[in-house]
């Protein structure tokens, strides 16, 4: 893939005074996915230990992250670039449930034996129509709280980045260090320029096979 | 060769009722059409059988030397701007306008390019990064003109895009789709009720009745000189005035009143002497004084001219003249008619139940 001339650039640039950061609020969007998954496991455990006022708190601050989490994709929409520390902060929440519940559920299962666990029903997971053993549980809900946070994290660097990209480039439009009408110029004159070079080479080329 | 043309087109719906009966038009390169009518006259169904969006029953349409009748409406290289503006309202302005250009998988610098200068031309530059619900009625159908523009189709299509403005906003818009016409240089078909819309923007108007075509012209002829009792009455506001009577000899004679004709209309009308014919009179067409005895039931003042209603007998008459008339319900006006500006009309052809089945002929 060719390099990008300083014009496209200016003109890659521009077009983020058009569009919203999409990137960003979709990975934002992502981690409510990943998050989701994440309580559809937690609180698919049918015979729990969790049943106390723990779970009460996880679902506060399970609705709370989404709320949040959903505001700051809208925000980072914008190009405002102050939801990036909101996003870190709910990537950091997510990385530290990782040893609240989850980290419970080990203990428990390390103590009690997987098969005890089994066997004992304490513990027993249906999840997406499949059983799984409270290790894989475990597993799978701190994949998923490192695939939301993951998600937060790459949000708020991308929408920071483009944040950036656009705040510096309307400086150079506002100081007229840029012009958008004139780069445009250019470039359709680069343009002709090319489509005209083109043209001579192949007519010097069908006048040398002519000679040949 | 003209850039769209249109042969013997029919539409007849699967209930076997047809919309639209024969309809033949060539539109020039870079002409404004203007399909005009009332309600249910078919002129909306024409036009989105041009754009593919209906199948077209009979006929041929070609446009630009190729032959669309059965091709689907992405590869016939027209673009449509609808009433209700049918924008995407998730995106902002400028995603928008460059959605069809993204479709087609263009360059970002190219979108770019077409993007700004639609927007330029239609003065959206400062709008580009907000979302429809942020602009206004006029605005957003700026921005389905735009999202037309940028696609460089061949032919434009409009169906009543000024219908869901208020009425100021029409006449600032009407205005600069004429400026946009005349900047682009483009083929366009506009369908409008809008008598105003269509004698201003168009070119040519195609005036539709019953399915059928009525009359097409320029706006001054179908003014001037309508084909039949139906174009005559619809275009112009206030409508023509209308007296069913008899031609005998040098006279027009109605129930009401019998009025003298000049010698060029009594030998024009030499062969409807003694039968029926309609008498048309443009409300500005009346004069004072005259043989006809108006009895005034509502003065309406407009600043430059007034509206007079009144009855002739028991027939409502509208007159307009051109000055500051104080008249009041009662008075009694004599007026008379603008001999140049007189217009005969034959009877309509009706069926048992009364229903017009073909509309009075123009004589003279």
């Amino acid at each position: 893939m060719s390099e990008k001339t300083p014009n496209q650039r200016i003109i890659d640039d521009d077009i983020l005074r058009y569009k919203s950061n999409k990137i960003g609020s979709s990975l934002a969007l992502l981690s409510i996915v990943f998050s989701c998954l994440y309580f559809c496991l937690l609180y698919a455990f049918t015979k729990s230990y969790f049943a106390t006022w723990k779970i009460g708190f996880s679902v506060i601050l399970t609705l709370f992250s989404l709320l949040i989490t959903f505001l700051a994709s809208e925000g980072i929409k914008g190009y405002n670039k102050k939801y990036c520390i909101v996003l870190l902060v709910l990537a950091a929440v997510q990385v530290i449930r990782i040893f609240g519940l989850p980290m419970e559920a080990l203990r428990t299962d390390s103590a009690a034996g997987v098969a005890g666990v089994i066997n004992e029903g304490v513990l027993t997971v249906r999840y997406f129509g499949v059983d799984l053993t409270p290790s894989a549980s475990y597993v799978m809900l701190v994949i998923w709280l490192v695939a939301s946070a993951t998600c937060l994290v790459l949000s708020a660097v991308f929408g920071y980045i483009n944040c950036m990209k656009l705040e510096a480039h309307n400086k150079k439009v506002e100081e007229g260090e840029i012009n958008i009408d004139a780069t445009l110029k250019q470039m359709d004159e680069e343009d002709a320029a090319a489509a005209a070079n083109a043209a001579q080479e192949v007519s010097q080329n069908t006048a040398s096979g002519e000679v040949q | 060769m003209p850039e769209v043309n249109i042969q013997h087109l029919d539409k007849i719906y699967d209930g076997g009722v047809q919309a639209v009966y024969d309809f033949n038009l060539d539109i020039a390169d870079g002409e404004f059409i203007v399909l005009v009518g009332p309600s249910g006259c078919g002129k909306s169904t024409t036009l989105r059988m041009v754009a593919g969006l209906e199948d077209i029953s009979a006929g041929t349409l070609i446009i630009d030397g190729k032959d669309c009748t059965r091709l689907a409406p992405k590869d016939r290289d027209i673009a449509m701007v609808f009433q209700n503006y049918a924008l995407y309202g998730h995106m902002t302005i400028y995603e928008n306008m460059a959605f069809s250009l993204t479709l087609r998988k263009e360059k970002k610098e190219v979108i770019h390019r077409k993007v700004l200068a639609a927007a330029e031309i239609l003065d959206l530059r400062t709008q580009l990064n907000k979302k429809p619900r942020q602009l206004s009625g006029g605005q957003r159908q700026r921005v389905a003109m735009g999202r037309a523009i940028v696609r460089n189709p061949k032919v434009f299509l409009f169906d009543e895009p000024l219908s869901n403005l208020d009425a100021k906003l029409r006449g600032s818009m009407r205005r600069e789709l004429l400026l946009l016409h005349k900047k682009l240089n483009a083929t366009m078909m506009y369908v409008t009720h809008d008598q105003t819309e269509a004698l201003t923007l168009a070119d040519r108007i195609v005036c539709m009745s019953m399915g059928h075509v009525q009359q097409i012209g320029k706006p001054i002829d179908l003014y001037e000189h309508p084909a039949n009792t139906f174009v005559a009455t619809f275009i112009g506001l206030p409508p023509m005035n209308m007296f069913e009577g008899k031609v005998e000899g040098n006279k027009f004679v109605c129930e009401l009143f019998s009025y003298p004709l000049s010698q060029s209309q009594a030998s024009a009308l030499k062969e409807h002497d003694g039968k029926e014919v309609i008498l048309g009179v443009r409300p500005e067409n009346i004069t004072r004084p005259g043989s006809v005895k108006l009895t005034v039931t509502n003065n309406e003042n407009l600043g430059m001219n007034t509206l007079v209603h009144g009855k002739v007998g028991a027939q409502t008459v509208v007159c307009k003249f051109a000055e500051w008339c104080n008249y009041k319900p009662g008075d009694v006006v004599d007026i008379g008619f603008d001999e140049e500006m007189m217009h005969f009309f034959e009877k309509p052809v009706t069926d048992e139940n009364g229903a017009i089945v073909e509309y009075g002929k123009s004589i003279i």
